[in-house]
């Protein structure tokens, strides 16, 4: 028993990671007040040219480079069409998803001739960083250490930037811009800017979630692997009103949910109602928040 | 030599609207000088060229006698040029201290440290009295201190000129007051202050020169002495301004009667109304006075149906209204809302749409069971529009092309022209420009001496001073005050609108 609750438990931090990060970039867009929907797009190329880099190059730096790449085009396309030509930024957002989908779809069975999924001894994972301090706590630490080293790097971030959003001159700027534009360009900000870089900084996390996919939580490219963690980013960054220590927090509660879900495949739950669970526990939250909601308004 | 010298200043919008016509302004150090004129006299364009916010077709501003190019804000700013505007540039989630510092941060690696630029601010703050805490939240400031902010925001960039677009509209009496003592202050410290206002009193009060615009064009600048408001006017509007005078009402039997009404927020279960009693009779206009946000728009949307009281009753024409729904409602009651642009009007719908709503339910524009009769619709909007002097073009116009005057016309055409005997004014004449403000308030009495009940629901304390019959005063929801106009002084109201008495 405490073994499977200790699996469990490292299983969560493990899925957590995608979530959030792809969460703290979307908390860019969202403090600049941008309606942005194409984490789950970006985390879906990212996770594909991740695996291309490393597959092709042997090097799982280069798919991470590779991957970067792709966040970047991917976010200054959403970029070109709702901040420059002013689009709809939801359709916008569904365009750049649906391209995603379809092209890292269409990419797989062309490059890899291969359908449904790549799984090659020669795509290279992550490697995995073994924590001193921890390897020394015994099951405990073992929770923590030896994950790849984007789990680190996602809890350090949502940290971080939780002291960026409110003590930095960017973070000031970024949330005035956001609020209040106008107010914003009379300071000498310059919102449009401002803009831009939140849809890069978007980008290049959204990237990093995929890189995470497939690089690390597993060793393989499926399509629509990305399976609707985008989506729930998106929730996240919602309802804790883009709060990074809130998204560290809910992305570990949906990290769970998640975790517990695979557990139970083992358990004769048939995988189709354990991939629900993540998203049931999505409406769960959603209807207590409405509810919450609804209480201070008129 | 002067501080700040506009010359020869000239806006045009192609193909021919001229906004501005050969304008000339100078400023001296360490004085108060207000800009008066009406609405598109061209006021805001002329600081707006000077704040760099618009770009003169020709012209030349020159500062301590250089020649100066405005582009943007930012560069008028590094002439020591701010500005206040109308609408407050500050972000509601940030304290007092990050939107004053916003733009001009001091910082290590983008780090700020808030301790010291919160106790920086404050000392710029105490330095001319402002008398507002740095680490407070904007949200939670009056308007009048978000305004204080404002001006401190301009302070901190070491503004030697400060621009104020019509600083007193969203103030009360008092509140002015202690503005115009800061402006003072201010100019004692050499500081310039450019006072853009209607209110003629204001500026006759605190001003050391005066320019007056009319249509684009400077008529005068005069020193502020042996003038007063009657003779500005003039200047103003290129005419004499008629008094408007008001015969004795003659108050019929009650119309609207509310009994014990209260109101509840669904957001924090506060009441935001509580036990109001009121009545208003056929033939006279009572007003409500209040510094706003006090229960003055719960009231109105309760009379009108879009709040549900907790409880009392509202009663008009002896129907009991207190549950009826809006449709209901609106066959006893002419309204005129604050704001014409989301709730008066549809601004998107066509002229003869916007005077034709709430009168489409009346049985005599039918056409059988499901249609309009759109020809006689045709003909009561055109005489409608022809009786209430509406300047427009063609009933298929869409209301956002029109002036603020002649849309606030559309919506009160519209309403008294649905001729019942109940008429609920909400802020009728906010925004508009002295001819069509007068003209409104013309008709206000009007409707008044043709026997209407009006409830009048002000910001403007002269309008309500000039207009009411009966005057109650309204503050944190409950009534405070019942006064008769004719015999109290504008302070008087103002101190009960602040608490200050009881």
């Amino acid at each position: 028993m405490i073994e499977l609750l200790l699996h469990m438990f490292r299983a969560t931090l493990s899925s957590a990671t995608p979530i959030m990060l792809a969460a703290l970039g979307g908390m860019f867009t969202y403090y600049a007040n941008i309606f942005n929907i194409a984490m789950e797009g970006i985390m879906l190329t990212g996770a594909f040219f991740a695996v291309y880099g490393s597959y092709f190059f042997g090097n799982w730096f280069l798919g991470l480079i590779f991957a970067l790449i792709s966040g970047l085009f991917m976010a200054a396309l959403f970029a070109l069409f709702a901040i420059y030509f002013r689009c709809d930024q939801f359709i916008t957002g569904i365009g750049i998803n649906m391209l995603a989908l379809g092209w890292t779809t269409y990419a797989l069975r062309s490059t890899f001739k291969v359908k449904g999924a790549l799984i090659s001894p020669k795509i290279v994972p992550l490697p995995k960083w073994n924590i001193p301090i921890l390897d020394r706590l015994g099951q405990v630490g073992n929770i923590f250490s030896g994950h790849p080293f984007l789990v680190y790097m996602a809890f350090a971030s949502a940290l971080l930037l939780e002291i960026i959003i409110f003590n930095n001159k960017f973070g000031l700027h970024l949330r005035a811009t956001g609020e209040d534009q106008e107010a914003a360009k009379s300071a000498g900000i310059k919102p449009i800017k401002m803009k831009w870089i939140a849809t890069i900084l978007c980008g290049l996390l959204s990237a990093l979630a995929g890189v995470y996919l497939s690089l690390g939580y597993v060793t393989l490219f499926s399509e629509n692997m990305s399976n609707g963690r985008g989506w729930i980013s998106l929730a996240i960054i919602i309802l804790v009103k883009g709060r990074p220590i809130g998204i560290l927090s809910l992305s570990m509660i949906f990290g769970l949910f998640e975790s517990v879900g695979l557990i139970l495949q083992h358990y004769k739950l048939a995988p189709q109602f354990a991939s629900m669970i993540p998203y049931l526990a999505t409406l769960f939250v959603l209807y207590f928040y409405g509810k919450e909601k609804k209480k201070l308004q008129w | 030599m002067a501080f700040v010298e506009m010359s020869k200043i000239y806006k045009v919008y192609p193909p021919n609207v001229v906004a501005l016509n050969g304008v000339d302004l100078s400023l001296e150090r360490g004085e108060i000088h207000s800009i008066v004129g009406e609405n598109g006299a061209g006021k805001s364009t002329l600081v707006r060229i000077l704040y760099g916010m618009i770009k003169p077709s020709s012209g030349e501003i020159k500062i301590d006698g250089e020649k100066v190019q405005i582009s943007n804000p930012s560069e008028a700013m590094k002439l020591g040029i701010g500005m206040v505007h109308q609408e407050f540039m500050l972000i509601p989630s940030f304290k007092v201290f990050e939107n004053i510092i916003l733009g001009q941060e001091r910082s290590t690696l983008g780090f700020i440290n808030r301790k010291k630029a919160a106790k920086t601010v404050q000392q710029i703050i105490d330095q001319y009295g402002f008398g507002v805490d740095s680490n407070t939240v904007v949200s939670q400031l009056s308007v009048a201190a978000q305004q204080k902010v404002e001006i401190i925001k301009q302070l901190y960039k070491k503004a030697k000129v400060l621009i104020l677009d019509e600083p007193t509209a969203v103030l009360t009496p008092q509140e002015s007051d202690e503005l115009f003592e800061q402006i003072t202050r201010l100019k004692g410290q050499g500081k310039t202050i450019v006072f853009i206002s209607h209110k003629l009193d204001e500026v006759l009060k605190i001003s050391d020169r005066i320019t007056v615009l009319r249509k684009g064009q400077r008529v005068t600048t005069l020193e502020n002495k042996d003038v007063n408001a009657i003779e500005l006017a003039k200047m103003m509007i290129g005419r004499n301004l008629s008094q408007i005078s008001k015969r004795e009402s003659q108050p019929g039997k009650e119309v609207l009667s509310i009994k014990h009404l209260s109101v509840r927020s669904n957001r924090t279960n506060k009441e935001v109304l509580s036990n109001v009693n009121l009545s208003v009779r056929a033939g006279e206009i009572v007003g409500i006075a209040g510094v706003e946000g006090n229960g003055q728009y719960e009231l109105v949307q309760s009379i009108v149906g879009t709040i549900r009281p907790y409880s009392g009753e509202i009663i008009v024409n002896d129907t009991d209204l207190t549950q009826a729904p809006i449709r209901e409602r609106r066959k006893l009651i002419c309204y005129v809302p604050q704001d014409r642009k989301y709730s008066g009007l549809a601004l998107k719908a066509t002229m003869l749409e916007n005077m034709i709503m709430t009168h489409h339910l009346k049985d005599e524009f039918k056409k059988g069971l499901l249609a309009l009769d759109w020809k006689k619709a045709y003909s009561y909007a055109k005489q409608a529009a022809e009786q209430f002097d509406i300047l427009y073009r063609s009933l298929d116009e869409k209301p956002e092309v029109l002036s603020g005057g002649n849309q606030q016309k559309v919506v009160v055409a519209r309403e008294f022209s649905l001729g019942y005997t109940l008429i609920v004014l909400d802020q009728p004449t906010r925004g508009l420009d002295i001819a069509s403000t007068e003209y409104i308030r013309r008709l206000i009495l009007q409707m008044r001496d043709a026997g209407k009940a009006i409830l009048l629901v002000s910001a403007d304390l002269d309008e309500l001073m000039q207009l009411s019959d009966r005057l109650y005063v309204i503050k944190d929801g409950k009534i405070v005050a019942h006064i008769d106009p004719s015999k109290a002084d504008i302070h008087t109201i103002g101190n009960y609108m602040l608490g200050v008495v009881n």
